[in-house]
């Protein structure tokens, strides 16, 4: 995948360097992690969601996945943002793919890093299910026996 | 809908399951002035009636962001119906 100079946010100068990357080609997580190394990084952890091909039973052909772009991306930098508040991140990545996604392929990648693991951990995490609860993003699954859904879970019941 | 009270045209965006139940993209529905987006909850589900069942838990935005029940509707904002996303 081709990054963008500076896409999404990026700040310097002793702020974490944010980016954020709405796209709808395969998400290439090498220029990510390589994105990731600065200086005062110890820690690099990368969450990646892919495509799940069997969910009890059934066989996912491949989610197809919608944005809201102008609130997804403002929506994935204020987590960002957040999370650079909450943690000593160094970068902070957010990547999310849209259009087709078939399965052992990734959807969303997030790349954080910091100077020591813990914080590393707990930011990537946290960042992977805030944007599960509040990025307008949705995923509509393609079931091997032809059937579609738009997946819209109520509050009680997540899947995952 | 008051008879005697100002009402505003608000056109509300839709996206995936939503825009499927409603067969369109956006709908356009009629309120009073001083409606609050928890009152353009109700309409929708009285105009659009397939919306209902997503109308339960979804939010609201106002300019790409998230907004509040009670809170008022800009006409000329761009106004879009979130229901529970799924990404990730």
């Amino acid at each position: 995948m081709k990054l963008p100079p500076t896409g999404g946010e990026l700040r310097h100068n002793g702020h974490p360097l944010n980016m954020i990357l709405l796209t709808d080609q395969p998400i290439d997580i090498a220029p990510l992690v390589e994105q990731a190394q600065r200086p005062g990084a110890g820690a690099v952890v990368m969450f990646l969601g892919v495509t799940r091909e069997l969910t009890d039973g059934r066989q996912t052909v491949a989610l197809d996945y919608e944005a809201y772009p102008a609130m997804a991306e403002r929506e994935m930098a204020r987590l960002a943002s957040a999370a650079g508040e909450r943690w000593p991140l160094e970068t902070c990545i957010l990547v999310h793919r849209t259009g087709r996604v078939p399965p052992s392929e990734a959807s969303v990648a997030v790349v954080v890093s910091t100077p020591h693991r813990p914080e590393a951990f707990d930011a990537a995490r946290w960042l992977i299910d805030e944007l599960k609860q509040s990025v307008p993003i949705w995923k509509r699954e393609a079931w091997s026996d032809g059937a579609t859904e738009w997946v819209h879970p109520s509050p009680e019941g997540r899947p995952e | 809908m008051g008879k005697w009270g100002i009402e505003m045209i608000v056109t509300v965006q839709l996206f995936a399951g939503a825009r499927e139940s409603a067969g369109a993209d956006h709908v356009q529905v009629t309120l009073e002035d001083s409606a609050r987006f928890a009152d353009l909850a109700l309409v929708l589900a009285a105009t659009a009636p397939r919306l209902e069942p997503l109308l339960k838990y979804a939010r609201f935005a106002a300019n790409a962001e998230y907004v509040r029940p009670e809170d008022a509707i800009d006409p000329k904002s761009e106004i879009a119906l979130i229901p529970p996303v799924s990404g990730g």
